[in-house]
């Protein structure tokens, strides 16, 4: 891999989210002097996919879903030249060159930031008005003119951190709400099943119908109004007014050509966010960087990850040289009066200690005497000690304890409060 | 660099005089939910035969490369042009809680509407030509509010002047 481009004289950006954002920024701040063309795919301004729940909900308001700004200044103060509407339709890695909004543009560097859509099921009546994903701008809008005519009965499908803030929605709303999912458990990639258990019974005790091990098998229109929703391993099924698909998301890379990036779930980066194709570079939702913990390339598709993966793609663009070694996985959903918080692997533990109290839940995971992960439930303030620490050892491939020199006594000592307790 | 509020842990004995200061100054009442922006530890190394026990005040650090500010989804918090303090704007925060898990020193808390709520290096009172209200009241000069740099350079001449006084009878090196 080798992508220096001191020479480059246009930088192309295929995408305008959070991570096109930083890249401009990169590019500038490193000294990068051309001309940089950012391919929008619609034509709003770059916005944070999380925030549209929020919007969905009412919480905050349109403008606040865009926290760079209006376009123009999102992307103007780096100089660089939005053009809207212009979805990268097929990308020539090796000759440097794409094909967006009927025209053909060569460039010198190119950073593919492109996001993430969320995945539809291909069943019947998944397009059905009155089913939606939660994911867009446009998303988000549909829903809350769709709680405009006050719905109420809500299926949620999807027992993901998107699918609990509708489920929060719709419970605020005072609507009768089912939460269904094909996996066992609520969170089951963030959660072990004793936290997902914790959380669950929370849930049941607020009169959410909780519905997992359930194949969502097909939706149909209610003669007269309403959708029913037929499950594949069950006779049970669900009478609403509205349905809400979050089971996922998958990287937007159908202009790539496989055969000449590197592809998996996303596109494959090292640390300095190059492809296998020089003077490629890729970040944020659509691109797999590095699991610090298991060393293994993961898409981690968080607002400060790629964030963090744009503004290392920019600087490199320019030439700088620039490392991002990588993420763990973490996530704190604050949802119906409660936090919930996974740090670092779970699933992959060979032990794990539980402490709970009066209102509040802790375990820690090890691999084979190594601290690798976390789950807390009312329980946040030494999450980010906690997560911080577990970036800085992993990065230096030691374990986690409570003695470590290069975190402050105060640090560890916050530390000794979940590790000793 | 801009001035921020150190702590010389060798001199904080944990009176809590920075805390009370800090709730008067932002008119904080912790039976209302909203404690001090500053908290004391009282850290105890865990070593069985040593028993040293050491305080710290300790509140936001106001980092130069703040995991909070990246973290935030909505661009919520944001650095102060004038005073370099890490602030809130509250008409943009939204209670997800991201800054919680950013933050390697546990920092953040929220009131009651679920805002972050955190400390602003006492920024009126600097703007006003005053220290910060914990740093004017701390008895021992434990907390200062300088140049964090300067600070580092102080110390390591403190250090280096100590070690060659030990061995030559040397002052601290200026």
């Amino acid at each position: 891999m080798s992508g220096v481009a001191k020479k480059a004289t246009r930088a192309c950006l295929i995408g305008n989210g959070g991570a096109a954002v930083e890249a401009c920024r990169g590019l500038r701040e490193s000294g990068f002097a051309g001309d940089i063309d950012v391919f929008a795919q619609g034509g709003l301004p770059p916005y944070n996919p999380m925030l549209t729940s929020y919007y969905a909900a009412g919480k905050i308001p349109y403008a606040h879903m865009f926290p760079y700004g209006a376009s123009d200044t999102a992307f103007g103060r780096y100089r660089a030249r939005v053009r809207r509407d212009s979805p990268v339709e097929k990308l020539f890695a090796r000759e440097r060159r794409l094909v967006a909004a009927g025209g053909e543009f060569s460039f010198d560097t190119c950073c593919i930031a492109s996001g993430a859509s969320p995945i539809v099921p291909p069943i019947p009546g998944a397009t059905l008005p009155g089913v939606h994903a939660m994911r867009t701008v446009e998303d988000a809008v549909a829903v809350r003119e769709a709680m405009d005519k006050k719905p109420r009965r809500a299926l949620v499908v999807g027992a993901s951190m998107v699918g609990i803030k509708l489920v929060e929605l719709f419970w605020k709303a005072g609507m009768e709400v089912t939460l269904a999912d094909l996996a066992e458990r609520i969170f089951p990639l963030a959660a072990h099943p004793d936290c997902s258990r914790v959380i669950e019974d929370r849930l049941t005790a607020k009169g959410i119908d909780l519905r997992f091990g359930c194949a969502l098998e097909r939706i149909d229109a209610i003669p007269g109004g309403g959708l029913l929703a037929s499950f594949a391993n069950s006779t049970h099924r669900v009478d609403v007014d509205i349905v809400i698909l979050a089971i996922g998301v998958r990287a937007n890379l159908g202009f790539v050509d496989r055969e000449e990036l590197e592809v998996r779930q996303g596109v494959l980066v090292d640390t300095r966010m190059r492809t296998n194709v020089a003077g490629v570079y890729a970040a944020g939702d659509c691109a797999q960087g590095m699991n610090l913990l298991t060393g293994e390339p993961q898409i981690i598709g968080l607002w400060a990850n790629a964030r963090n993966q744009g503004f290392t793609a920019g600087c490199n663009m320019a030439g700088a040289g620039r490392e991002y070694a990588g993420e763990i996985l973490h996530n704190i959903t604050h949802f119906m009066g409660m936090d919930f918080v996974g740090i670092g692997d779970v699933g992959t533990e060979n032990s794990s200690t539980t402490e709970q109290g009066d209102g509040w839940f802790r375990k820690v995971f090890y691999r084979d005497g190594k601290v690798v992960g976390a789950n807390f439930v009312d329980s946040y303030t030494e999450a980010g000690v906690f997560k911080n620490a577990l970036v800085k050892q992993a990065l230096r491939g030691r374990a986690l304890d409570t003695t470590d020199t290069a975190l402050t006594p105060l640090q560890n000592h916050l530390l000794r409060r979940i590790l000793e307790r | 660099m801009p001035k921020t509020i150190i702590l010389d842990p060798d001199k904080c004995v944990g009176c809590g005089a920075c805390v009370v200061a800090c709730q008067d100054q932002n008119d904080l009442f912790p039976e209302q939910g909203l404690p001090a922006l500053r908290r004391i530890y009282q850290i105890e190394e865990n070593r069985a035969d040593s028993g040293d026990i050491t305080y710290a005040s300790a509140g936001c650090r106001h980092c130069e490369d703040s995991p909070c500010f990246v973290g935030c989804p909505t661009g919520a918090i944001y650095r102060d042009d004038v005073t370099g303090a890490v602030r809130i704007d509250r008409d943009r925060c939204i209670g997800c809680h991201s800054c919680a898990l950013a933050c390697p020193f546990g920092v953040p808390r929220y009131d009651s509407d679920d805002h972050l709520y955190k400390c602003d290096l006492c920024s009126d009172r600097v703007q006003a030509g005053l220290e910060p209200a914990c740093v004017r009241v701390c008895p021992f000069e434990a907390l200062r509010y300088e140049d964090a740099n300067e600070v580092q350079d102080d110390k390591e001449r403190h250090y280096l002047g100590a070690l060659v006084h030990g061995t030559r009878g040397a002052r601290d090196i200026r």
